[in-house]
């Protein structure tokens, strides 16, 4: 396959399609460089949030106990709830918040009436959570014996029942005795004046369920009621007694005065949460856990951040670290740092997550910078390129075409110096004036050529002349002498050479003056045909013969160039053409070309020389029949003839190989 | 007395050659080989016919130079060009200069000895009065006076050299008749050497003839052959 100068360069164009790869891979590096540094920041300031939060066991309400240095809760949590409450008495909704239940046994016991409390059967748990505008408490109680109100047994506080008291009971608490009822309705009785009256009261809502081992209760509590105080005071009173209904055991949650006042606390801590706003992180969804895993203060909507990163500090005890994972929003940097106290106790984890869209982004957005880069680079160059090897290509064919056309077909210089890429300064321009000064050269040899005849007639005349007037004086002067049959022989020797001279000559003069003759309408197969039957006569040892399938056509030209030219082409035939043999003229016309062929059944053309024999002093064939100079002028002279009138000259062997045909084409003269 | 015969020719041994033809036909030769010299002994002493190369020495044109100058002081002075230039621009120079003939060389002393002779006749003819000898050839509207060399068409005289006046007589003496290329050289005193020099005087002689009468169309060429003179 060829590839031209533009397919080339084009392809090497596509070399350009390199930098968006190595612009994909740099990208690829600058990204994971990012991603290192954000990493690395984002685990700074995870550290610093942890910092800030050292120690702070207000913020966790933690309390170091002081005897066993342990970390205690100081407040019961009120879980955030993700969906609403039915008041059923039912647990499925709590399922979410029972991991911050808490368990009250034994250590909780507020009273107990000789042995009666069972550590293993006995105690409650307790869940706080909040939907909407109420506050919802869920007690599972564990008793093997539930004794609820009844018919025979219509005194709340001598069944198993549960005091509930809002606020401190001692300044304007309100107190509440709820009773295990029967049914899983709930009676809500306050405790009014001094003397213990109770009093139904409607605030509150609650159901209860029995269980295998016990009840559950569940109690809704508008949250302005609790929001006052933050504290609520709840106790569980055992009753197993059913007929004296005697109280066994009071448990309830312990508070530093040991009143069973149990500090709430929301989960989501306000605190924290100023603390996480003040930071300010754009991007950066910040979250504090406590130590039990809770979710206390988040910058994110969503619930909860990355879990592992929670469980490895608060199990595991790791320290601050960073991952990248994959999150539904695409990946994410996370960062945790523990929260600790001065004795190294773990009080909670801070966990930084970032989205890496600001790596990713950069990175696409460096990538598709690159790939316009690149394309466009590319465009550029292939536009350029294009452009360039267009004009190269262009040029080159203009150089070639000139080149081409510079030297016609009979191999003279029509043009000496090239015009295309004449003033450029590059291989082009060399090459073309390269070109011109070969052309240049070649005319001078061509001229050489052309007037060597002239020159040749010219420089041997004078002599030529001298022996031949000597020779006559010569013979005049001895008649019938000694020397007589040399001065014959030198006189046959002058006359050859003298009809070598006039050949050179005849072709000089028929070059130099065909051009200027005036031409005219003249039949040709009229004079072909004439000229024909006229040397049937002259040339008596071969069969001359004519035929005309051409009709009558007039050529614009010179009867008596046209006859010189049939002169020599006759010749030519006879010189070659065996005695005897055949030397037919055949005018065909096609068209607006006539074609003389004339053939004669003498030795074929050697190759490669039908294109030559009608160059100046070239003789096509070996030894013509009748012993006579043969320079290669007389074709040449037909050459020159035929292009004169607007034609060309061919030679070739016939078809059948028996002979050689010689054929002219000339143009038909327009009608008129 | 003998004719003199004036030879400019700047080969010392074609000129010799000359002299010694042109002496052993009864001509007495004045022979230079320089321009200057010739013209200087030509002016004083013109000879009666002058046979002149055109290069001679350095000078290209020297002849022509020589022609000018001499035909200037000698009008009447029949030249003949003899020269190794076949160009046509030469020849036209030459015969316009006022010579009777060109000839180009390689030449035969005997033809041109003829011509020599052929011009002393003709212009014996023309000093002697009219009448006398052969009467002029008519054919058709062309008269041709072979004594005088002059060439009449229509009544308007033709202007040629000698070489061409021959042709026209050798084909007007038979009209209809083929003169073949051959023995129009023959007549022309012309060594034969390809039809086409036949054809280039010929050329020239339609060229006169048509300048006289564009309708000129008597001299037909019969290919291969020759030319004949139309019969009317």
């Amino acid at each position: 396959m060829r590839l031209g100068i533009r397919a080339r360069l084009g392809f090497l164009a596509l070399a350009f399609l390199v930098i968006p790869f190595l612009g994909y891979i740099s990208t690829v590096e600058m990204k994971r460089f990012m991603l290192r540094h954000q990493q690395s920041s984002q685990l700074i300031a995870a550290r610093a949030m942890a910092a800030a939060m050292h120690g702070r066991y207000d913020l966790f309400h933690l309390q170091k106990r002081k005897k066993s240095g342990e970390l205690e809760d100081t407040a019961l949590y009120i879980h955030r709830a993700s969906g609403p409450f039915r008041i059923d008495g039912d647990s499925a909704e709590w399922a979410a918040a029972v991991g911050s239940a808490r368990r009250y046994g034994r250590e909780s016991l507020l009273m107990e009436s000789g042995s009666g409390f069972d550590p293993g059967a006995d105690g409650f748990e307790l869940a706080v959570a909040r939907w909407e505008t109420n506050i919802y408490i869920l007690i599972s109680v564990q008793d093997q014996a539930v004794v609820p109100l009844s018919r025979g047994r219509s005194n709340p506080r001598k069944v198993d029942h549960l005091t509930l008291g809002l606020g401190d009971p001692e300044k304007e608490g309100a107190e509440f005795i709820i009773p295990v009822s029967s049914s899983n309705e709930l009676l809500f009785l306050k405790k009014t004046g001094g003397e213990g009256k109770l009093v139904r009261n409607e605030t509150l809502a609650g159901r209860m369920k029995r269980t295998a081992n016990g009840y559950v209760m569940e109690v809704a509590i508008p949250e302005k009621v609790i929001a006052r105080t933050m504290a609520i005071r709840i106790t569980v009173a055992d009753v197993d007694d059913r007929t004296l209904g005697r109280v066994k055991s009071v448990v309830g949650p312990l508070d530093e005065g040991r009143k069973g006042l149990l500090r709430l606390a929301y989960q989501e801590s306000p605190q924290i949460q100023s603390m996480l706003g003040n930071l300010h992180l754009s991007g950066v969804e910040a979250m504090v856990y406590d130590r039990a895993g809770r979710l206390r203060a988040s910058t994110s909507r969503a619930n909860g951040g990355d879990d592992l990163a929670v469980l490895r500090i608060l199990s595991n005890g790791a320290s601050a670290h960073t991952t990248i994972r994959q999150g539904l929003k695409g990946e994410m940097v996370v960062a945790a740092a523990p929260i600790k106290d001065d004795g190294g106790a773990i009080l909670g984890a801070v966990i930084l997550e970032r989205s890496t869209g600001a790596a990713q982004s950069m990175q696409d957005k460096a990538m598709e910078n690159t790939l316009w880069g690149a394309m466009l680079a590319f465009l550029v160059v292939a536009a350029g390129l294009a452009v360039y090897s267009t004009r190269l290509s262009l040029r080159i064919h203009g150089l070639r075409g000139e080149a081409e056309k510079a030297i016609d077909q009979a191999g003279r210089v029509q043009v000496e110096t090239l015009q295309s890429s004449r003033e450029s300064g590059d291989e082009i321009g060399d090459l073309s004036r390269s070109i011109s000064g070969l052309l240049k050269k070649l005319r001078r040899h061509h001229d050489f050529l052309t007037i060597l005849p002239r020159t040749l007639k010219h420089e041997i005349n004078n002599p030529l002349n001298t022996i031949t007037v000597s020779l006559e004086n010569l013979a005049a002067q001895e008649p019938e002498g000694a020397g007589d049959k040399y001065i014959q022989s030198a006189g046959r020797g002058a006359a050859r050479l003298r009809e070598i001279v006039d050949n050179l000559a005849e072709a000089a003069s028929v070059e130099d003056s065909i051009k200027e003759e005036r031409f005219e309408g003249v039949s040709l197969p009229m004079i072909v045909e004439r000229y024909m039957e006229n040397s049937a006569g002259v040339y008596r040892d071969h069969q001359v013969r004519f035929v005309n399938l051409a009709g009558d056509c007039a050529i614009i030209g010179s009867d008596s160039r046209i006859e010189q030219l049939l002169d020599k082409l006759m010749d030519n035939a006879a010189d070659f053409a065996p005695a005897g043999g055949v030397i037919e003229t055949r005018l065909e016309r096609k068209k607006d070309r006539v074609y003389l062929t004339f053939y004669n059944d003498g030795p074929p053309i050697p190759e490669g020389m039908s294109e030559r024999i009608f160059d100046s002093l070239v003789a096509g064939r070996e030894g013509g029949e009748r012993g006579r100079a043969h320079l290669g002028i007389g074709l040449y002279v037909a050459r020159v003839i035929a292009e004169g009138h607007g034609g060309s000259i061919s030679a070739g062997n016939s078809p059948d190989g028996k002979g050689v045909e010689i054929c002219m084409i000339l143009p038909v003269a327009p009608k008129g | 007395m003998s004719k003199i015969i004036g030879i400019v020719e700047d080969d010392p041994d074609q000129l010799e050659n000359y002299a010694d033809a042109m002496r052993r036909k009864g001509y007495e030769p004045v022979a230079f080989s320089k321009a200057d010299l010739a013209l200087e002994a030509f002016t004083k002493n013109p000879p009666d016919l002058a046979v002149l190369d055109i290069a001679l020495g350095a000078d290209v044109d020297g002849g022509f130079q020589l022609c000018r100058s001499l035909l200037a002081a000698h009008p009447d002075l029949p030249v003949i060009f003899l020269t190794d230039r076949v160009d046509e621009i030469d020849k036209i120079s030459g015969l316009r200069m006022g010579a009777w003939d060109y000839e180009t060389k390689p030449i035969s002393l005997n033809f041109l000895a003829e011509k020599v002779a052929a011009i002393f006749r003709i212009m014996e003819s023309r000093s002697q009065p009219q009448g006398k000898g052969e009467g002029p050839i008519k054919t058709g509207d062309l008269t041709l006076d072979e004594n005088r060399m002059t060439v009449t068409w229509k009544g308007t005289p033709v202007d040629l050299t000698l070489t061409e006046f021959r042709i026209v007589a050798a084909l007007c003496r038979r009209p209809g008749d083929v003169k073949s290329y051959e023995s129009l050289m023959d007549s022309a005193i012309q060594t034969v050497v390809a039809n086409n020099t036949v054809n280039t005087h010929v050329r020239h002689i339609r060229k006169k003839f048509v300048g006289v009468d564009p309708t000129f169309d008597k001299i037909q060429n019969e290919y291969a052959l020759g030319y004949r003179w139309a019969e009317d």
